[in-house]
């Protein structure tokens, strides 16, 4: 079950990759039926990453709880994967041949499922979640995937997250 | 919501989170409990007590009130096999258990009978006794607690409270004046007899030289043991013990019974009216 969940949280994390590496290449199964409306398989490519996430979101009400009493920091962490992002964008534009294409997909779901950062999904944010880095009491650094506004140690309430790796945590 | 950990070598991690209640609490105002003293033997209905437990050198972060279990990885299915001992978050209580084999309940074949009746071959499991072997209340800041020996590994260093005194203490308090041994040496000295040694011994070096003297006397009446001028004879561990509970006061003249007694089990009773 974990397993499977952490697989599709990654899928859905990268699956921007493969969307880029689609558009990019002009696949368009559907051009000849759709004639000038051809862009509409465009659109529902794009829509594909935000209803993975919006699935995945829902998986993530079955994970186990676990509890946040009180942290020492909190550290903002929104921009962070952008970089990750980005090369991925670069890396998918500029790939031409499927075994290519298959090989180095492979390799980014691989190495983003076994690190530790594997759920920097930015669809979270544009569904009004955000990442931070905190500390908590016993001085472990761990990610919390939350939508509330979180600024001060001081004025953190305690709150229940739910597990999904041993270093990330989202709040639904 | 209640929660489960448990401790794979001397790492906590994270078991379980659930709303229901894993245990029925024991409400402690209705029992008696008792601060720690090793020459009491509790009763089976009696707890011992540690008051102020948060301010102890052998206590551990997972009673905190702020102690996250976020901060704990998940035990892997591996992981269960070396479990050394649970500890249960439960509202303002924290319960610790330890784990012993006998806990494990694999390879168990029984007929469950809540429905069609069916034979079931138990899976890995892990039995969670009703009654903790400590439990903590945050609130009151108190250990409860039955047995230091169960718990000395959950709570390092809780074992100095009733510990064994070491060869050199036993070879010092062998060594006094009043004790003389006879084919007894101070290296068979028994376990229990060393933590008398350790509890009692003490005690007795912080009496004044007056004290002292009066407690030798109250040994000679009292004890048994063969006096020789001014040495009692130890020639087992019986003998030390019976010096030991001598020294210890545990022999007393029950008045009303008309009847002498040995008291094995002692503690301060702090209902009565003090003498003048």
């Amino acid at each position: 079950m974990n397993f499977t969940l952490r697989l599709f949280l990654t899928f859905s994390s990268v699956s921007f990759f493969v969307i880029v590496f689609l558009v990019q290449n002009q696949i368009n199964p559907f051009a000849c039926q759709l004639g000038c409306y051809y862009w509409i398989t465009y659109i529902a490519y794009i829509l594909i990453p935000f209803i993975l996430t919006f699935i995945s979101l829902g998986i993530c009400k079955l994970l186990s709880k676990s509890s946040l009493q009180k942290v020492t920091s909190i550290e903002t962490s929104n921009n962070d994967f952008l970089a990750n992002y980005l090369a991925f964008f670069f890396v998918a534009l500029s790939i031409k041949e499927m075994p290519a294409f298959w090989v180095v997909f492979g390799m980014t779901l691989m190495f983003t499922f076994v690190s530790r950062v594997s759920y920097f999904n930015p669809i979270f944010l544009v569904f009004g979640y955000n990442f931070y880095y905190v500390h908590t009491n016993e001085n472990v650094k761990v990610m919390i995937i939350s939508k509330k506004k979180l600024k001060s140690p001081n004025t953190f309430e305690a709150m229940t997250v739910r597990r999904i790796n041993d270093y990330t945590f989202i709040e639904i | 919501m209640n929660e489960l950990i448990g401790k794979v070598k001397s790492e906590y991690k994270n078991i379980l989170s659930q709303k229901d209640k894993i245990l029925v609490s024991i409400d402690f105002s209705k029992v008696e409990a008792i601060d720690f003293k090793p020459s009491h033997n509790l009763e089976n209905d009696e707890w011992f007590q540690i008051k102020d437990f948060s301010k102890q050198a052998f206590y551990i972060e997972q009673c905190d009130k702020n102690f996250s279990t976020a901060s704990l990885s998940q035990v892997s299915n591996e992981e269960y096999k070396i479990l050394s001992c649970l500890c249960i978050f439960q509202g303002t209580e924290r319960h610790f258990q330890r784990i012993t084999p006998a806990l494990y309940v694999s390879k168990k074949t029984l007929l469950d009978y809540s429905g069609q009746p069916k034979i079931v071959e138990h899976k890995q499991q892990i039995e969670i006794k009703s009654e903790s072997d400590a439990i903590y209340y945050i609130t009151k800041d108190l250990l409860y607690f039955k047995s230091i020996g169960k718990i000395k590994s959950i709570f390092p260093g809780i074992e100095e409270l009733h510990r064994v005194a070491t060869q050199k203490e036993v070879d010092k308090f062998l060594a006094h004046k009043f004790i003389k041994l006879a084919e007894y040496e101070t290296k068979t000295v028994g376990t229990q007899n060393r933590k008398r040694i350790a509890d009692i011994g003490t005690k007795y070096e912080k009496l004044t030289s007056d004290k002292k003297q009066k407690l030798i006397k109250y040994a000679k009446d009292k004890s048994g043991l063969t006096v020789d001028k001014d040495t009692f004879e130890i020639g087992s561990d019986v003998d030390l013990k019976k010096l030991l509970y001598a020294m210890d006061q545990r022999y007393y003249y029950a008045d009303i019974y008309e009847e002498e007694r040995i008291a094995s089990s002692i503690r301060p009773n702090l209902d009565a009216k003090k003498k003048k």
